[in-house]
C-alpha cells in the first residue's frame, strides 16, 4: 500500500470527532483482545472474557458506524438488562445466603450501567459506592455473625406452593403489563415522544461535550435549592437510624419479648 | 430508537427487578434473603424513577432516588440490627420461628418434608507422588497369575 493512501485514511480518521475515533479505536482493541483470549489454547476463563470483549467491541463498532449510535445503544442496554434480571434471578435461587447477596451485588453493577447509560452518572455512581459497597457489605458482616454453619433447613424450603404460584404468576405478570402500555394522550404533551434519542437535555451534558458544568454540579443545584429540605430530613432520618441501631444492639438482649419466639413445633 | 421506547424497555426492567425480588420476599424464609429482596425491590423502582425522570426532563425523579438510597441505607442498619437481636433469642433466622406475629386463628405451619442437603462429593487434595518407582521383571509383567 502506497503511503498517499495511509495518509489519506488518517486524514479522514483525523477530522472525525473525538467521540467517533474513540469508539472505534475501542471497539479495535476490545475485539482484538477478544479474539486473542478465544483462541483454543486458553482456559474456559478466559474464552469467557474473550466472547465478552468481542462482545462490546462489536457493539462500540455498531455505536460508531450506525445513525444516531442507537444500534449501539440497544446492544448495550440489552446485554446490562439480560445481565442484572439474570443476576436478581439467580440471586434469589441461592440456598446460601452469601451467594444469594454478592449475586445481588452483581445485579447491582448492571443497574448501575444501566443507570449511566441513562445519563444519570451521580446515580450510576452512588449505586456503586453506597448500595453495592457499604449496604451489601453490611449484609455479609451480619451473616458472618448470624449464620452459625453452611445451609440450614429453612435455605432450602420455600413457603407453600400457594405462595410459590403467587409469587411467580406476578413475576411474570408485571412486566408484561408494563410492555402492553399505550401511549396516553398525556404522552403527546412532552416533546420527542417518537423522535430518536438525544443524549442532551436540558440537564445531562451531550457525550463528547467538555465538562464546563458538569452533571453532578447542575444535580447538586437543584437538590440543595428546590430540595433542601428533602435533603435536610433525609439526613436527620440517618441520624435516627444509626441512634435507633445502636440501641437496639445495646439494649435488645435484655428487653422482655411480648411473643414467643420459641414456637417452632 | 425513541424516547418513548427508551423509557418503555427501561420500565420493563425495572419492573422485572421488582418482581423477581417481590418473588423472593413472598417465598424465601432466611430472614437476611428476604431483607436482600427488600433492597432488589428499591432497587427495581429506582430504574423506573431514573428512566422517568429522563422522559419529563426533570431532576425530581433522580433527586427521589437518592432520598429512597438513604431511606435503603437506614432501613439496612435498623433491619439488620433488629434480625441479629433476633438471631441471638432464637439461634436461627428462620422466619417460621416468628409465626405467633400472624393474625390470630391461622393454622400453625409445619414442616412436613424436609429435603435432604445434596453435599457435592469431597474433592480430595491430590498430592504428587513421591519416591522410587518399584521395580518389576519383565517376565512376572506378562505372567498371569488368575485365569
Amino acid at each position: 500500500m502506497s503511503a498517499a493512501i495511509w495518509a489519506d485514511v488518517l486524514a479522514a480518521f483525523s477530522h472525525r470527532e473525538p467521540l467517533w475515533r474513540g469508539f472505534v479505536a475501542g471497539g479495535i482493541v476490545l475485539v482484538a483482545c477478544g479474539l486473542w483470549l478465544i483462541l483454543p489454547r486458553s482456559s474456559p476463563r478466559r474464552r469467557m472474557w474473550g466472547t465478552l470483549s468481542v462482545l462490546l467491541g462489536v457493539g462500540s463498532y455498531l455505536t460508531a458506524y450506525s445513525e444516531s449510535g442507537a444500534a449501539g445503544l440497544q446492544i448495550v442496554f440489552w446485554l446490562l438488562a439480560a445481565w442484572t434480571v439474570t443476576a436478581a434471578a439467580v440471586s434469589i435461587s441461592m440456598p446460601s445466603a452469601v451467594y444469594a447477596a454478592v449475586w445481588f451485588a452483581a445485579s447491582l453493577v448492571g443497574v448501575s450501567g444501566l443507570l449511566l447509560l441513562q445519563g444519570a452518572q451521580f446515580l450510576g455512581a452512588v449505586t456503586l459506592i453506597i448500595y453495592a459497597g457499604a449496604i451489601v457489605v453490611m449484609f455479609l458482616f451480619v451473616i458472618m455473625l448470624a449464620q452459625p454453619r453452611g445451609h440450614e433447613v429453612y435455605d432450602r424450603l420455600t413457603w407453600s406452593l400457594h405462595a410459590k404460584f403467587l409469587a411467580a404468576g406476578l413475576a411474570a405478570v408485571l412486566p408484561a403489563l408494563l410492555v402492553g402500555w399505550p401511549m396516553t394522550s398525556a404522552d403527546h404533551l412532552t416533546t420527542q415522544t417518537t423522535d430518536p434519542i438525544t443524549p442532551a437535555f436540558t440537564g445531562y451534558r451531550p457525550l463528547g461535550e467538555p465538562h464546563a458544568a458538569g452533571h453532578t454540579l447542575l444535580l447538586g443545584k437543584d437538590l440543595f435549592s428546590r430540595y433542601l429540605i428533602h435533603v435536610e430530613v433525609a439526613g436527620t432520618l440517618l441520624l435516627a437510624a444509626l441512634v435507633g441501631a445502636m440501641a437496639i444492639v445495646l439494649y435488645g438482649r435484655s428487653a422482655p419479648l411480648s411473643c414467643g419466639g420459641n414456637r417452632h413445633e | 430508537m425513541s424516547e418513548w421506547s427508551l423509557l418503555q424497555s427501561y420500565l420493563v426492567v425495572g419492573g422485572l427487578l421488582f418482581a423477581i425480588g417481590l418473588a423472593g420476599f413472598l417465598t424465601r424464609r432466611n430472614l437476611i434473603v428476604v431483607f436482600l429482596c427488600t433492597e432488589m425491590m428499591l432497587q427495581g423502582v429506582a430504574l423506573s424513577l431514573a428512566a422517568w425522570s429522563r422522559y419529563h426532563q426533570d431532576w425530581g425523579g433522580q433527586v427521589l432516588v437518592l432520598m429512597a438510597v438513604a431511606v435503603a441505607a437506614c432501613e439496612a442498619a435498623v433491619g439488620l440490627a433488629l434480625i441479629l437481636m433476633l438471631f441471638q433469642r432464637t439461634s436461627s433466622l428462620d422466619v417460621l420461628r416468628w409465626q405467633d406475629l400472624r393474625e390470630e386463628g391461622q393454622p400453625a405451619f409445619v414442616d412436613r418434608h424436609i429435603p435432604e442437603e445434596i453435599e457435592p462429593a469431597p474433592q480430595w487434595p491430590s498430592l504428587t507422588p513421591a519416591g522410587r518407582l518399584p521395580t518389576w521383571k519383565e517376565e512376572e509383567l506378562q505372567h498371569r497369575a488368575r485365569v
